[in-house]
C-alpha cells in the first residue's frame, strides 16, 4: 500500500519540522500555570474521550494542539485552560473522527464552564495560532509504527528459524 | 533560557506581522468578481489580488454554522499547507472575518472536462492541478477503519460500496482508473446514481466479485467502450480496476507501467514542484487519432 522508506522518512521529517516542535520550557511563558494543571486538564480530556468513545489518536492530537498553543502564547490565565483544552479536543475530533461530537456535547461536559459560543471562538483562535498545522505525527502514530515493525521483525525471525 | 524562550516565537510572530502589513490575511486585498460555484459549505468566487493583479479563486466558507469551523475546512487547509507540488493547487492565503473564512487559491481557468475538450487547440503548456481536499486525510499507519460514505459515487471502489471501512490509499486508485477512462473517451465509466446501480454497472464490466470475468474479456469490453485507447492503456486501466483493493496497482507502480514508457525515464526524476513540461520533448499535442494516424497516439492521451 505504500513504500516503507517513503513513509518512514515522512514521519522523521515531520518530527523535526520547526513549526510543530513543542517548547520544553513551556511554563516559563505562563506564570499563572503550573505543570500540575496541565496534567489535570489532560486527565479530564481523556475522560471526555472515554465518554464520547473518541479514538486514542484524537486525544494525542488534542494534547499536541494544547502544548503547541501554550508554546506560542503568553500569560494564559488559569481560568482559560479548560476552554483551551476542550477547544483543542473539538479541533482534534474534526481532524480525526468520522463523526465528531457536536459543539454542544463538548460544552455540556464542561458543566457550564464553557459555552458553545466560547468554544467556537476559541477554536478559531487556536487554529490561527497554530497556523493551521493540524496534521502532526503524534506519539500514538509512532507507537503504531513500532508495533508493526515489531510484529514484522518477529515474523521475519520466525521464518528464519523455520 | 530566556533567549530560547523569546527568540523563535517572536521572529515568527514578527514575520506574520510583516506579511499582514503587505496585505496578506486581509479581505481588502482581494476584489471579488463572478461567482463560480456553490457547494454545501462554501461558495467559490473568481477574484483578483490587489497585491499582484493575479486572478485568484476565493473559497468563502460561512461560519454562522453552529458547529464552528467545518471539519472539511480544517482538514483541507492543514493538508494543503504541507503540500507543494506542480500538480496541486496552491493555497495563497487565508482570510478570516467575523462571519466567514476565505481560502485564497491560485485561479485555474478550466476544470478537467473543459481542459480535455480544449486540448486539441491548445498550444500552452498548462498543468493539470488537483484541488478540493475537503475530505482528505493524512497518510498514516493502516490500523484504523474509516467511514464508508466517502468518494463521489462514480469513483467509489466496489469494496467500499459493499461496506468496507478498512481502506487505505488503494481506495483512490480505483477512481484514478475511472477518471483515466473518462479522460480518454469523454464520458464516465460507471455513472451510477445509487449504490446499487453503481455496483450493477461495475458488475456488468468486471463480472461478479465471486466469479470475476477473465482479464481478456474485461479488456475487450473496455476497448469497445473506449476505442481510442491503446492496448497498453487498456492494460493499465485493468490494473486500476481490480476488485480486491490489495491487487490494485499503486500510484508509484502505475507510473512505471509500460503505457508511460514513451515519456522517457526523466519523468521519474522530476522534483515535486517541477512541471512535467519542463522535461525536454514533452508537450501537449492534438490527438493524432482524430487526424487518422494511429502512430504514437499515446503521448496525446496523457493530458
Amino acid at each position: 500500500w505504500t513504500d516503507e522508506v517513503v513513509l518512514w522518512n515522512h514521519f522523521c521529517n515531520k518530527d523535526i519540522e520547526d513549526e510543530t516542535k513543542r517548547d520544553p520550557v513551556l511554563f516559563l511563558r505562563h506564570p499563572n500555570l503550573q505543570p500540575r494543571m496541565r496534567a489535570v486538564l489532560l486527565e479530564w480530556i481523556i475522560e471526555v474521550c472515554d465518554v464520547y468513545k473518541l479514538h486514542r489518536e484524537t486525544y494525542y492530537l488534542a494534547m499536541d494542539y494544547l502544548d503547541r498553543y501554550l508554546g506560542l502564547t503568553r500569560n494564559v490565565p488559569k481560568v482559560q485552560l479548560q476552554l483551551i483544552g476542550i477547544s483543542c479536543l473539538l479541533i482534534a475530533s474534526k481532524v480525526e473522527e468520522i463523526y465528531p461530537p457536536k459543539v454542544s456535547e463538548f460544552a455540556y461536559v464542561t458543566d457550564g464552564a464553557c459555552s458553545e459560543d466560547d468554544i467556537i471562538k476559541m477554536e478559531l483562535i487556536i487554529v490561527k495560532t497554530l497556523n493551521w498545522k493540524c496534521t502532526v505525527i503524534t506519539a500514538n502514530s509512532w507507537l503504531c509504527i513500532y508495533i508493526q515493525l515489531c510484529y514484522l521483525g518477529n515474523a521475519r525471525n520466525n521464518m528464519e528459524l523455520a | 533560557m530566556r533567549i530560547i524562550d523569546e527568540q523563535k516565537p517572536l521572529s515568527r510572530a514578527s514575520r506574520r506581522q510583516s506579511m499582514s502589513e503587505i496585505g496578506f490575511g486581509r479581505m481588502e486585498t482581494y476584489t471579488k468578481l463572478d461567482k463560480l460555484g456553490q457547494g454545501t459549505y462554501a461558495t467559490v468566487f473568481k477574484g483578483k489580488s490587489r497585491l499582484t493583479d493575479n486572478l485568484v479563486a476565493l473559497k468563502e466558507i460561512r461560519l454562522e454554522h453552529e458547529e464552528g469551523a467545518p471539519c472539511t475546512a480544517i482538514r483541507e487547509v492543514s493538508l494543503l499547507k504541507e503540500l507543494r507540488h506542480a500538480n496541486i493547487v496552491t493555497l495563497h492565503d487565508i482570510v478570516h472575518t467575523e462571519r466567514s473564512l476565505t481560502l485564497v487559491f491560485e485561479y485555474l481557468d478550466k476544470d478537467l472536462k473543459q481542459y480535455m475538450d480544449d486540448r486539441g487547440n491548445m498550444l500552452s503548456m498548462n498543468n493539470v492541478k488537483l484541488a478540493d481536499f475537503g475530505l482528505a486525510r493524512a497518510k498514516s499507519v493502516p490500523t484504523k477503519t474509516y467511514s464508508n460514505e466517502v468518494v463521489t459515487l462514480w469513483y467509489r471502489p466496489p469494496d467500499v460500496l459493499l461496506g468496507s471501512t478498512e481502506y487505505s490509499t488503494q481506495i483512490d486508485m480505483w477512481g484514478v482508473g475511472c477518471i483515466f477512462f473518462e479522460m480518454a473517451c469523454g464520458r464516465p465509466l460507471f455513472p451510477g446514481s445509487t449504490v446499487d446501480e453503481e455496483l450493477c454497472l461495475i458488475f456488468r464490466v468486471l463480472g461478479c466479485p465471486e466469479t470475476p470475468l477473465p482479464v481478456a474479456s474485461v479488456s475487450d469490453t473496455l476497448l469497445s467502450r473506449a476505442p481510442r485507447l491503446h492496448q497498453d492503456a487498456i492494460s493499465l486501466l485493468t490494473c486500476f480496476l481490480a476488485y480486491e483493493a490489495k491487487a490494485r496497482v499503486s500510484a508509484s507502480d502505475g507510473m512505471r507501467h509500460i503505457y508511460f514508457k514513451s515519456l522517457g525515464p526523466e519523468v521519474h526524476l522530476l522534483p515535486d514542484v517541477a512541471s512535467i513540461f519542463s522535461v525536454p520533448g514533452i508537450q501537449l499535442s492534438p490527438d493524432p487519432s482524430i487526424s487518422k494516424s494511429s502512430k504514437n497516439r499515446r503521448l496525446s492521451m496523457l493530458l
